[in-house]
């Protein structure tokens, strides 16, 4: 039989849970017990459940106590302790009572915790639950008090070009100068015992090397001579701790055409994505692609989901996926663009008419021809005007949507694709908003198309900004990689993306300029918790959650509360403490977040000079 | 048994008000009602059982995916019902591609 726990409760808790207003109707008794049985044995508190309104039980007989009084109606829907009925209190009790009850509703209605204090927090924790669902949202409020706060300047480092922490923060990958070798880091804390008496205020300065924050793990050469590293590229595979890393050659414009290569799009001899074991450094599988281009910038060519992994090649219009196996293993499963089904070649060939040249449309394209012309059949009811309503749209067209190639592509989930086509001169470089483009949805399985958009579409914009969190869900994402703010799961991003409709000249530009993003590039924003605008607020071209680099400013970036709007929570700022005497070099800074410490990596490089690594944690 | 001391708990803090307040036949007179009143028991006057046959399940599309559907298929259904709307206006100007700005046309 489980004993109740005797806890000693804060003063104030005491009063909240024993209260001078106990409940007296039954029904309130009934609905306080049927709470109470959801509670864990041996703790005193009663757990409050915010979201469940009080039903009162019926047939209780009508003259054994007087009617329950209405639930008070706070500006939260939190069902509290009811009051009692009137004539239970004499009138200087109630309103006593009722003044204690709004200053407590309003304290939690503030947030779930009462106050900004630690200590307190910690004591609401144990004895509040928090709104169903809302558990991590809840706890993450912690990230409020402890913050990274302090700065290591300059600190002494290896002289490698730093790249990310992984999602579930084991690793801190890093690139050599050569851009020939990686070097992988287990970031660890700080530990630093004095023999003298210790400066309180300052950390001795056998402490302050990058050593205490990041142990090395080891350094492999992924490149041989003339290959190297791209340095942009980088995927995690969390669930095995694999790394995707991709080398290549140099890169040639003049490319020769080749068999069911398209023009405009430069070769590469050879890019080999190497799948790492992060753990001790074995390299499981290699992948290679020849006389192709496959756009590795900031991993914008591959897209992780689960265990499958899609790779674009632009040059031949194809889209692979691959399939990473328990045992490190790459193996293709799909190629998807000459052809959709696997035995499309074989039937085509056993029929004996791809004998001359390329007669066929690629398989993909031949399904967007086919839903565009079935969306324009349909559009005109009138038989009459069909003809003409097809000649119109997509005749006159034809050559266009015949000229479209896959820019980018994204898994929304195992079977489907999310693909965007758009005109050659687009495709290669950082795309401009004005380009036409069009985002199609593809299943795998029937090798369909399932609906098309044009990128100015204010139908596809409605589903971006109601749903966007659907086009980088990934079930298996870490625990904080499921709460990246973004406009579709915080209000305060809601909020400055309206802003920005609203000042918006035109709207079709605007819808164009949202959608550039997608498809969603994987992995390319910091699952930080310091980046959740409804815990803090920061200038968005200075830093955000997105791995880009941005030009320094002299200031240190701001982290300023939410909650207290003139309270700046902590700063970061890149470059030696000092600030930099030469005003005109440019100096780009990119920072590394850890998903869950407080700590982070600003890096900023100067032309011409030696890069500056600030450490910044909570001391 | 934590239930148990919650009722105690609050029979005594009810009972205490009460004498505190209001005398003490009336806190008698309420703890007796109290505790001679149970709530009835609802029985459901129709049948209750689920048809023979259902199945419930999961639809494995996220909801994303489900709007993309939902919102082809309402595309690619030919408009039937529309044909007889426009039968007055046959005469008149086709259709423009003004009313195209869902469709996927250049613009």
């Amino acid at each position: 039989m489980p004993v109740a726990s005797r806890v000693p409760l804060p003063a104030s808790h005491h009063r909240f849970l024993t209260g001078t207003r106990p409940p007296s109707s039954l029904s309130h008794l009934t609905s306080l017990l049927r709470h109470s049985h959801h509670s864990p044995s041996g703790s005193p508190c009663p757990k409050i459940h915010h979201h469940r309104p009080q039903i009162p039980s019926p047939g209780l007989p009508a003259a054994a106590t007087p009617a329950p009084p209405a639930i008070p109606q706070h500006r939260t829907k939190q069902a509290r302790l009811p009051r009692p009925p009137a004539d239970l209190l004499s009138p200087a009790d109630e309103l006593s009572g009722a003044r204690a009850c709004d200053a407590a509703a309003t304290a939690v209605m503030a947030g779930f915790f009462r106050t900004g204090n630690l200590t307190s927090r910690v004591f609401d924790r144990q004895c509040f639950s928090p709104r169903p669902g809302a558990t991590v949202n809840t706890v993450r409020q912690f990230y409020e008090n402890l913050v990274p706060s302090y700065t290591i300047y300059d600190i002494e480092c290896p002289d490698y070009s730093f790249r990310k922490f992984t999602d579930d923060g084991k690793y801190l990958v890093a690139f050599s100068r050569n851009h020939q070798d990686l070097i992988v880091y287990r970031p660890i804390w700080l530990t630093f015992s004095c023999n003298e008496e210790c400066d309180s205020h300052d950390l001795p300065a056998k402490a302050k090397r990058f050593d205490s924050f990041f142990k090395q793990l080891y350094s492999i050469s992924l490149a041989s001579s003339n290959e190297y590293i791209c340095k942009d590229f980088f995927l995690y595979v969390a669930c095995h701790q694999y790394g995707l890393f991709a080398t290549s050659t140099a890169q040639s414009n003049d490319s020769g055409a080749s068999e069911g290569a398209i023009h405009g799009v430069p070769s590469i001899e050879k890019i080999t994505f190497h799948l790492v074991r992060l753990e001790d450094g074995a390299i499981l599988d290699e992948k290679a692609f020849r006389n192709d281009f496959i756009n590795l910038a900031h991993s914008i060519g591959a897209y992780l989901y689960e265990d499958l992994l899609c790779i674009v090649s632009l040059r031949y219009q194809t889209i692979h996926i691959l399939q990473i196996r328990d045992s490190g293993n790459l193996v293709e499963v799909r190629r998807i663009g000459a052809f959709c089904q696997e035995d499309d070649e074989l039937y085509l060939h056993s029929h004996g008419q791809v004998a001359q040249g390329s007669s066929f449309l690629p398989g993909i394209k031949q399904r967007l021809l086919s839903f565009i012309f079935r969306k324009t059949w349909n559009e005109e009811p009138d038989q009459a005007l069909r003809v003409q309503h097809l000649k119109k749209k997509f005749y006159f067209h034809f050559q266009d949507y015949v000229d479209l190639i896959i820019w980018k592509v994204q898994f929304l989930d195992r079977h489907h694709l999310f693909i965007k086509f758009g005109s050659v001169d687009g495709g290669v470089s950082r795309t401009t908003d004005q380009n036409l483009a069009f985002f199609a949805v593809y299943n795998m399985e029937t090798t369909e198309i399932v609906s098309l958009y044009q990128n100015s579409s204010e139908e596809l914009y409605s589903l971006f900004e109601t749903f966007y969190d659907h086009f980088h869900a990934n079930p298996q994402n870490s625990l904080h990689g499921n709460f990246i703010s973004s406009h579709a799961n915080n209000v305060h991003a809601l909020d400055q993306l309206r802003t920005i409709k609203n000042k918006a000249s035109s709207s079709s530009q605007f819808v164009k300029k949202m959608m550039s993003p997608l498809p969603y590039t994987c992995q390319s924003q910091s699952p930080s918790p310091y980046f959740d605008l409804s815990l803090f607020r920061y200038d968005e071209k200075l830093i955000s959650a997105a791995d880009r680099h941005r030009h320094c400013t002299e200031h240190p970036i701001k982290f300023i509360s939410v909650k207290q709007p003139n309270v700046v929570k902590f700063k970061i700022k890149p470059g030696s403490d000092a600030g930099s005497s030469d005003g005109r070099a440019k100096r780009i800074s990119s920072f590394l977040f850890h998903p869950f410490f407080p700590l982070a990596l600003s890096i900023q490089q100067t032309y011409m000079q030696a890069t500056v690594v600030n450490v910044h944690f909570r001391r | 048994m934590y239930c148990l001391s919650l009722l105690e708990f609050n029979y005594s803090s009810i009972a205490g008000h009460l004498l505190l307040k209001k005398g003490k036949q009336n806190a008698m007179l309420a703890i007796i009602m109290l505790q001679s009143v149970t709530p009835t028991t609802y029985i459901a006057a129709h049948r209750t059982d689920p048809p023979p046959n259902q199945v419930i399940t999961t639809d494995p599309r996220n909801i994303l995916l489900r709007h993309f559907y939902q919102k082809s298929e309402n595309k690619l259904r030919p408009k039937r019902a529309a044909v007889d709307n426009l039968a007055p206006q046959n005469g008149k100007q086709p259709r423009g591609p003004g009313g195209g700005s869902q469709s996927s046309t250049r613009s």
